[in-house]
């Protein structure tokens, strides 16, 4: 609980308006409305603070952002027996977004279940934790904002922001992106080139369809990929390269991943502190989001990420380790 | 109406009301105020127009040049004048910000200023209009906050919810106006305190134009912005006796001096070597008391002082005696010539005074010859003016003497003269138009007058024919309230009349002013306006002695309470079967549309003091209390509620 912008000036004025009743003589009138002053202050904080006895309020997991995107964190309200009325969520960002500590969300009207949405503006890529949530309300006369924290840990104390994902114009697939962004690099050191053919399989993706070849065969056959893994993708992320690069990296992997998720394919990624395959049945998305969200620079002397076939794809194109 | 629409509507009406106050204190004429009325009711038509860089340039030149019209004007009065010019300025200020506000900023200057105007014209204002239009400010005050909280620098609120926010406003208002007033009935404080710059927080009224009130001295001049104003004086309560028995006439100074144009108070030291002609006033105890041995007691009244600028005990003049009450200090009262009382406290102090006075019944004057060998106290009031202002006077005085029948006695003669007087010349209000400007040109015929000319001719005339007089100056009202127990005096009913001093009664009051005040009118409309004038008045004079005697009525209360309903049996039974249906009808209102299973579901976790979370199911939330330390009874209580939740729902 403590005074709002409004409050302090309020306060002044009230200090200034007790200051002139006890330099003046006694008069009824006066205090009268000195007395409606008081009140009208004793009252708001009873009033803020019962506005806000009972209500309780929780986030809904906050999924992972694109860096330079917006997004909405939503929450959802409980206001039990009475209507309550300019509730709202509050989160503190660590650290603080452009001079703005706070974000937040009102309902203007609550009375049992509410949500609301906040929405936080676009944020560079990083995991931005919430330093802290709450519900807040100064309502009636906006002279004292209470506050009561609600909990924000796990998926829900932080924003992940991971890096925005490269264009990719056609690609509907993780390997799709991969042979697009990769193929705009015309033949880089470890692109991915056209591994064969191979007869068409069960589960196989229609657009991995080789439709020439299977007219010439008579039957359905599919382009494999060097670097890829079966029905997987694979990929080697260095960090002992320059921020540039890297981001571009990181770029390329958030595409990658985004795509590989929405056609549910599976993708390992092998890095410096990071040797895993995500997607269905294997570690979440978000898990890898996250890495990408706080993936930094290491020393050209560091680790080199986990010794993998050279056959897989390695980004960056070119690492200052060589 | 969406919430930053209500909110402007809010503003709007603070405005207004805030003008309202600033009429009422009278600090600026209406030709003042009404552009700004026009300007503030104007504000949604020219809402549009606040983005345009030359309409704030000319809103900034207007202010600049009212800011420096009313400088020019408040530079030629004292101090006072400077306070309520600085009231219309702040009024305009209000105006201007309602006109210049736009939607990005914030109204928090308008919201203090509304107050701090609120609270300065409460000091300058005790009409009964005050309260009426504090009323009306309070839940604009309230609604505009509430308003103006939830929008804040956010989106704007929908009609349901501002509505809503609009109902609630007005309840919290109630809420808040209820508060204050048991605290202003209830908070023990020194009614008495000072203040601690009450002595540099004198502003003189003397030089703000001229407003009709009591006064110490009367100069005879044609006066220009002249303010009449009911701000109650006092009251005088009826203790004993019959209101006719209460002269109308309420002495405060009597003027035995004149040069025939302004009269002043005689020199006290000539009067004491001369012996004195008043009786004077001596403590016994609790009561001041001066001897008129012989004169029977007509009425006992109470009187309660209201104005905080009266320094002077009112009464009329056969008071033989006054018994100190709540706030008067006996070292501060200082008897003067004529028999007047003058309370010895600073301007501005405004205490809570009382006292009580028996009036005596006066001898009537009937005889005395106009030219008998006067008593040497007597002198001093006799003597007549020499200068030239009093030349239409002397003829007149003598042609009046040539007329008059042989032997007239002295009664008969000022009889005849005020009768003259009130037949022959128009009475006009102060400051009206075609005022004399002196006692000659008002004795000529030329120019009508008020009170003070009627008095001092009057007075002139009978010292230049050798009879002992004096002027007084006071109030005079006949405004009794309906009952008949309560007379309120108002600034409005000052009054100057004549005292003449007949040989075998003393002293008594001759009135030669034909002139009643407007205010003594006995329509509905003003006997409404004074029962809401004297409750008012008893509010703005509250003291110590008024809380002792309402907490008194409220120990007493149940006892009186308890002996009424035993007293009348049938209307307290039919009121509480009223009350219980009542009740039963609001449970049912407040019950319609929920099932019981429910309410007894809500009801038990009230009782086992938890809370549903936000998207809990009962089996939940039982599961929660089994996990917490709910006492037994109740967790078997909820259980059995949850079960017949769910079996009504899901089973039935």
């Amino acid at each position: 609980m403590r005074p709002t912008r409004f409050g302090f000036k309020g306060l002044l004025f009230y200090l200034a308006m007790s200051g002139a009743f006890l330099a003046s003589p006694y008069s009824n009138l006066f205090f009268l409305l000195i007395a409606f002053l008081t009140l009208h202050w004793a009252l708001g904080l009873f009033w803020t603070l019962r506005n806000l006895s009972g209500v309780s309020a929780e986030l809904a997991p906050i999924e992972p952002a694109p860096a330079g995107a917006g997004q909405l964190v939503r929450a959802r309200l409980h206001a039990p027996r009475r209507a309550r009325f300019e509730l709202a969520v509050e989160l503190e960002l660590e650290p603080a977004l452009d001079g703005r500590r706070r974000l937040r969300a009102r309902a203007d009207v609550a009375h049992g279940d509410v949500e609301v949405a906040i929405g936080v503006p676009p944020l560079p890529r990083g995991i931005h934790r919430l330093s802290r949530a709450c519900v807040a309300s100064s309502y009636p006369f906006g002279l004292f904002v209470a506050r009561r924290p609600i909990a924000a840990d796990g998926a829900n104390g932080e924003l992940v922001v991971f890096p925005a994902p490269v264009e990719t114009a056609a690609a509907r697939s993780g390997a799709d992106a991969l042979s697009e962004i990769l193929g705009q690099g015309g033949g880089a050191a470890g692109a991915v080139q056209p591994a064969g053919l191979r007869d068409h399989r069960d589960g196989d993706e229609p657009r991995a369809v080789h439709w020439r070849a299977s007219a010439r065969r008579g039957a359905l056959v599919v382009k494999e990929w060097e670097g890829g893994v079966g029905q997987g993708l694979e990929l080697v992320l260095d960090r002992r390269c320059d921020s540039e690069a890297l981001e571009q990296a990181l770029s390329i992997v958030s595409a990658v991943a985004l795509l590989a998720r929405e056609s549910k394919e599976v993708l390992a990624v092998h890095s410096q502190g990071l040797d895993a395959t995500f997607g269905a049945e294997q570690r979440p998305w978000r898990e890898l989001l996250r890495f990408l969200a706080g993936a930094e620079v290491l020393d050209t002397l560091g680790p080199a990420p986990p010794p993998v076939s050279p056959a897989v794809t390695r980004l960056p194109a070119v690492s200052r380790a060589g | 109406m969406q919430g930053s629409r209500a909110l402007r509507a809010c503003l709007l009406g603070l405005v207004l009301v805030d003008l309202v106050f600033v009429q009422l204190t009278e600090a600026a004429a209406l030709e003042w105020l009404v552009p700004l009325y026009a300007l503030t009711l104007c504000s949604p038509l020219l809402a549009p127009l606040r983005g345009k860089l030359a309409y704030r340039v000319l809103w900034n030149a207007a202010v600049l040049s009212f800011f420096a019209l009313l400088v020019r004007h408040a530079s030629g009065y004292d101090l006072r004048f400077v306070l309520q010019d600085g009231l219309v300025l702040a009024a305009l200020c209000q105006v201007h910000l309602l006109n210049n506000l736009r939607d990005e900023q914030r109204p928090d200057l308008l919201f203090f200023n509304s107050f701090l105007i609120a609270i300065v014209t409460g000091y300058l204002c005790h009409d009964v209009a005050y309260p009426i239009a504090f009323l009306a400010y309070a839940p604009l005050f309230v609604c505009g906050l509430q308003l103006y909280c939830v929008i804040g620098e956010g989106a704007d609120v929908e009609p349901r919810a501002t509505r809503r926010i609009l109902v609630d406003g007005l309840a919290r208002s109630g809420v808040l106006l209820a508060a204050t007033m048991l605290v202003f009935l209830f908070w023990p404080r020194d009614f008495q305190r000072r203040g601690l710059l009450a002595g540099r927080l004198d502003f003189s009224s003397r030089a703000a134009g001229f407003e009709v009130g009591f006064s110490e001295s009367l100069e005879l001049e044609r006066r220009q912005n002249v303010r009449i104003s009911d701000r109650v004086v006092m009251t005088v309560a009826l203790l004993e006796g019959a209101r006719d028995d209460v002269p109308a006439l309420w002495r405060g100074a009597t003027l035995g001096a004149t040069n025939g144009k302004d009269w002043w108070p005689a020199d006290a030291r000539e009067l004491v070597s001369a012996g004195g002609a008043d009786e004077p006033w001596s403590w016994r105890g609790d009561d001041l008391v001066r001897g008129r041995a012989g004169h029977e007691r007509s009425a006992l009244v109470s009187v309660e002082h209201v104005d905080p600028e009266a320094n002077r005990l009112f009464m009329p003049l056969g008071t033989e005696r006054l018994r100190r009450g709540a706030g008067l200090v006996p070292e501060r009262v200082f008897a003067e010539q004529g028999g007047t009382l003058r309370y010895g406290i600073p301007l501005r102090v405004r205490p809570a005074l009382s006292y009580e006075l028996a009036i005596g019944r006066d001898v009537p004057a009937a005889g005395g010859e106009p030219r008998a060998a006067l008593p040497r106290a007597l002198a001093p009031y006799a003597v007549a003016p020499r200068s030239r202002h009093v030349a239409e006077a002397r003829d007149l005085a003598a042609k009046l003497a040539a007329a008059a029948p042989p032997g007239e006695s002295q009664h008969a003669l000022v009889a005849r003269l005020c009768a003259y007087l009130g037949s022959r010349y128009a009475y006009l209000r102060p400051g009206a138009r075609g005022a004399a400007a002196s006692l000659d040109e008002f004795l000529a015929g030329d120019a009508g007058g008020h009170c003070e000319f009627f008095a001092s001719a009057l007075g002139t005339l009978l010292r230049l024919s050798g009879i002992p007089c004096r002027l007084a100056t006071g109030f005079r009202s006949s405004e009794w309230d309906t009952e008949g127990r309560v007379l309120t005096i108002r600034r409005a009913h000052a009054h100057a009349w004549v005292e003449v001093f007949d040989p075998r009664a003393g002293w008594y009051a001759v009135d030669p002013s034909p002139a009643v005040s407007a205010l003594d009118g006995p329509g509905l409309w003003t006997r409404l306006r004074m029962a809401a004038s004297k409750a008012w008045a008893r509010l703005a004079s509250f003291n110590a002695g008024s809380r002792d005697a309402l907490l008194a009525w409220l120990v007493r209360l149940p006892q009186r309470s308890e002996a009424w309903l035993r007293a009348h049996p049938l209307p307290s039974g039919l009121g509480g079967a009223a009350l219980v249906l009542g009740l039963l009808a609001w449970r049912r209102r407040r019950n319609a549309g929920v099932a019981p299973v429910v309410r007894r579901y809500r009801r038990t976790l009230r009782r086992a003091r938890i809370e549903r979370l936000p998207g809990e199911t009962p089996r939940e939330l039982l599961a929660r209390a089994r996990a917490s330390r709910v006492k037994p009874e109740r967790l078997a209580a909820l259980q059995a509620a949850t079960f017949d939740h769910e079996r009504s729902r899901y089973a039935a």
